[in-house]
């Protein structure tokens, strides 16, 4: 018996979790809006307020229960984002003072030693615990190396780090972390079948423009449940081809596009015998596209869930405000 | 050679915890003669311990051998032509058609196992025959035959490879009586013909009695008996092992008990009927 | 209870998948149709839920005439287990699928609720309702399958080769299932299926081939004439089979014979 589940999905019953869905998901738009809407710059005020949302988005994960350490591993997949750009501001933003001047060389022993130290950096890193902090201080070795190995140089460059330019990545920085994070929360603490009813319900709008919603939601529904029986097939059919020789490791590209074949044609197969017994069983139980149907869920909204959209739209009404000033 | 299990285990690593899927598997399988029933409850670990045998899956604990291969192998060692020795045939095997045509497909083994296309073709049609292919199918799409048809078509893309022994799970699942029999002959002609040894997984007790003469009854991951059929049923503990008796055992215990025919086991059709029909008990 | 008069189908408009095939089921029988792979056998039930549309010949159900017009109320009436227990699982959850009829039929919210409790719990799957699909095994989803036709209040209720694809213990489960429905909930049960051991247990068997009735009667006279049965790729029982043999070869052995029926008989 598997036991796959779909999604993020973390149990708990912290105020977060038992929220309404459509609330939740609502919140989170006009909560990313906000975010957004102050502007990238290096004075005091952005900053803050992009601090101030990031201690927020750190109180709300401690309410709802969920390791901190969890929430933050959501960066690991942009990780060479948050680096890239954070590199760039600084290597490009040249105005405000003057933090610190650094010549910069590439060097014969400068790029060995990077070399050396990535290859360390590989190797090491399945020993560490904090991979992404380890990542920050790789790349921030990388750097240093540049500095401290002038040895046979090739060419040299200065490194001028202003402030501005440390600000603006400090708030870039944080801006990403924020956004990742709040949404993070919002897939953890929501089943993925209440995901779904949020968005049906936030689509819902879209019917007066003739956009089919409730059979976008249908499917949506249906894709859901597929998932977990299709992965467990797909798992049977690679098992059957393997017992027919079939091997990803040890073949060539020419076999590895045949036995890919292998593989695709057969869950082709199911999937559109599936969909046509589906769509019998389904007519024979009075499902009839676009027609009227009641719903066996049952969400309702309750005070927090108001009071929880009301800060939102408040939070947004300041920054607003804030930045027309 | 065959295949021989050294204190086995296996688990499958879940979300939060280990789940033992057999364990302490000790089995010895001759590479040849052997008719081997495997079964026991769902969830007793039958698929579990057959995917070892073609090194599909590799164990957590002690050792398989297979036809001299250890496994788990060592680090650079390659496995992929163990599945050629030891063919197995997975529940559904007509999931795995893909190819345009019913002999390219039935070649797709072969030809996995670096055997030219003359011989991979030789091979098919062999097999094709085998199982009750007609030539006049190969060209046909293996999408445009019947479901019993294109099980046969599967069964043949095994048989081609000419692996050495035959593991078969649940072979006849879905398959009406016809097609059932049909199938299970095929098998019983390999076995008798070529000396092949056959390992099958079932739930059907009338099969393991008209067809394995070795059974091996696995229950919650253990190995509870490996013997002779005639000894499994006889056994003290048999009502332990969740197993249905034999239609023929159950007939004859029947007749002891309503009408005194004393109980001789009888495991097949033809026994049955001829030792009813000679029984004088006036 | 149903009616079916000299329907026909085909599905390239040359070879017949069905001809001219008349049958009556009685309200509250419980019918078995045998027949081999190809007989048309999934062809007839389909008609009979008004998937497909005869091209000669009428069904009625229960007084109405299966067309276009009275299609939602027939739905109503009758419904149908399909073979894969996986193609028809609609819900994310046990509780959603069961619902997912009554959702078409805009149950208002708290009936549903109490339609879902009762018919999980005739079906033994009430500690299952929040269970998704793929934690469930076929047997299982089988007896969801019927809770969701049950909970539609369809008093015939066709199972097209519902146990094929399950084990034996799932096929058990789904049995005496049935035969609770019929014999103690008074639903009008039709089974199709090739397994003759489980038809045998029916009220009434018919058996199809090529598109054809070629038997029609009790069980127990059906399945004395074993050549045609023969013919249509059906085999009898081990159990009926050796009865049958026997009396073939050894007819003045009464005792035997008999208690070898009483074998049958107690399945």
């Amino acid at each position: 018996m598997n036991n796959i589940t779909i999604g993020q999905y973390i149990p708990g019953d912290s105020w977060l979790h038992k929220l309404d869905p459509r609330i939740k998901l609502l919140s989170l738009v006009v909560l990313l809006v906000a975010t957004f809407f102050i502007p990238i710059s290096h004075e005091l005020i952005p900053l803050v307020s992009m601090g101030v949302i990031f201690l927020g988005v750190m109180a709300l994960t401690y309410s709802t229960g969920i390791p901190i350490r969890k929430v933050l591993n959501g960066l690991k997949p942009i990780v060479f984002l948050l680096t890239f750009t954070f590199v760039i501001q600084v290597f490009y933003v040249k105005t405000g003072d003057i933090l610190a001047s650094i010549p910069m060389y590439i060097s014969l022993t400068s790029v060995l030693g990077i070399i050396i130290f990535i290859v360390f950096y590989q190797w090491s890193k399945k020993y560490v615990r904090f991979k992404i902090i380890y990542f920050f201080a790789a790349v921030l070795m990388v750097f240093v190396l540049q500095a401290y190995l002038p040895y046979v140089p090739f060419t040299s460059y200065t490194l001028d780090i202003h402030t501005d330019g440390l600000m603006r990545a400090l708030f870039i920085f944080v801006r990403i972390t924020n956004v990742i994070i709040m949404t993070s929360l919002l897939t953890f603490t929501t089943m993925t079948t209440d995901l779904n009813f949020a968005i049906e319900a936030l689509l819902r709008p879209l019917k007066v423009i003739k956009v089919p919603v409730d059979v976008m939601a249908m499917m949506l529904s249906l894709t859901l449940r597929y998932i977990p029986t299709l992965l467990g097939e797909t798992e049977k059919i690679m098992k059957a081809q393997a017992s027919r020789g079939v091997d990803f490791k040890e073949s060539k590209f020419k076999e590895k596009v045949v036995q890919i074949i292998s593989l695709l044609i057969p869950v082709f197969v199911i999937s559109f015998k599936r969909a046509e017994d589906l769509g019998n069983a389904m007519e024979v139980r009075g499902y009839v596209i676009g027609a009227k149907r009641t719903k066996i869920d049952e969400y309702r909204i309750g005070f927090s869930d108001l009071a929880t959209l009301f800060i939102s739209f408040v939070i947004l009404a300041i920054i607003i405000v804030v930045k027309t000033i | 050679m065959g295949i021989q299990f050294k204190n086995v285990g296996y688990a499958y690593k879940g979300f939060k915890k280990s789940y033992d899927a057999i364990k302490n598997i000790n089995l010895n399988i001759e590479s040849k003669g052997e008719f081997i029933a495997i079964v026991g409850h769902t969830g007793s670990g039958k698929s579990t311990l057959v995917q070892h045998m073609n090194a599909l899956l590799l164990p957590n604990e002690g050792n398989v051998i297979v036809f001299g291969q250890q496994l788990p192998p060592k680090k650079s060692e390659k496995i992929n032509y163990l599945r050629q020795k030891v063919g197995l045939v997975f529940q559904f095997p007509e999931y795995q058609l893909f190819e345009e045509t019913i002999i390219k497909d039935i070649m797709f083994g072969p030809k996995n196992f670096k055997e030219t296309s003359e011989h991979a073709l030789e091979s098919a049609k062999k097999a094709a025959s085998i199982v009750g292919i007609d030539e006049s199918l190969y060209e046909q799409s293996p999408f445009r035959i019947s479901g019993g048809q294109m099980r046969r078509v599967a069964v043949a893309g095994i048989l081609a490879m000419e692996p050495e022994i035959l593991v078969l799970d649940e072979p006849t699942r879905g398959l009406d009586p016809k097609g059932r029999t049909d199938l299970m002959e095929i098998f019983r002609e390999i076995h008798e013909k070529e000396d092949k040894t056959i390992i099958l997984i079932t739930h059907d007790m009338d099969l393991v009695s008209e067809y394995a003469k070795r059974i091996i009854v696995l229950s919650e991951g253990k190995i509870v008996f490996d013997g002779k059929k005639e000894d499994l049923f006889a056994h003290p503990d048999f009502n332990s092992y969740h197993l249905d008796y034999p239609t023929p055992l159950k007939i004859l215990k029947h007749l002891e008990e309503t009408i005194g025919l004393p109980f001789v086991p009888k495991y097949d059709f033809t026994s049955l009927l001829e030792y009813l029909k000679g029984v004088n008990h006036e | 209870m149903i009616k079916i008069e000299g329907v026909s189908f085909s599905y390239n408009r040359r070879d017949d998948a069905l001809s001219e095939v008349s049958l009556d089921i009685e309200k509250g029988s419980w019918t078995s149709i045998l027949g081999h792979n190809g007989s048309g056998k999934s062809t007839l039930s389909k008609l009979m839920v008004g998937l497909l549309s005869p091209s000669k010949g009428s069904i009625t159900i229960d007084g109405l005439v299966l067309n276009e017009e009275n299609l939602s109320k027939i739905r109503k009436k009758i419904g149908i287990v399909f073979q894969n227990p996986d193609n028809q699982f609609v819900g994310v959850t046990v509780k959603h699928d069961i619902a997912f009829g009554l959702e078409n039929q805009c149950i208002p919210h708290d009936e549903m609720k109490q339609k879902i409790m009762q018919y999980a719990k005739l079906v033994n799957m009430e500690d299952f309702l929040d269970k998704e699909p793929h934690q469930l095994s076929g047997g299982q989803k089988q007896r969801v399958a019927i809770a969701g036709a049950l909970a539609m209040e369809q008093d015939i209720l066709i199972l097209d080769e519902a146990t094929s694809m399950l084990d034996p213990e799932g096929t058990l489960e789904i049995i005496e299932l049935i035969k609770h429905l019929n014999k103690h909930l008074n639903k009008t049960i039709i089974t199709i299926t090739h397994d003759l051991s489980f038809a045998a247990q029916s009220d009434h068997l018919i058996v199809l081939k090529d598109g054809k009735v070629i038997l029609e009667g009790l069980p127990k006279d059906v399945f004395k004439e074993e050549d045609l049965l023969k013919s249509s790729h059906l085999e009898l029982p081990f159990e009926l089979a050796i009865f049958n043999e026997l009396v073939r070869q050894k007819p003045e052995d009464k005792k035997l014979l008999e208690a070898l029926w009483a074998y049958n008989s107690k399945m």
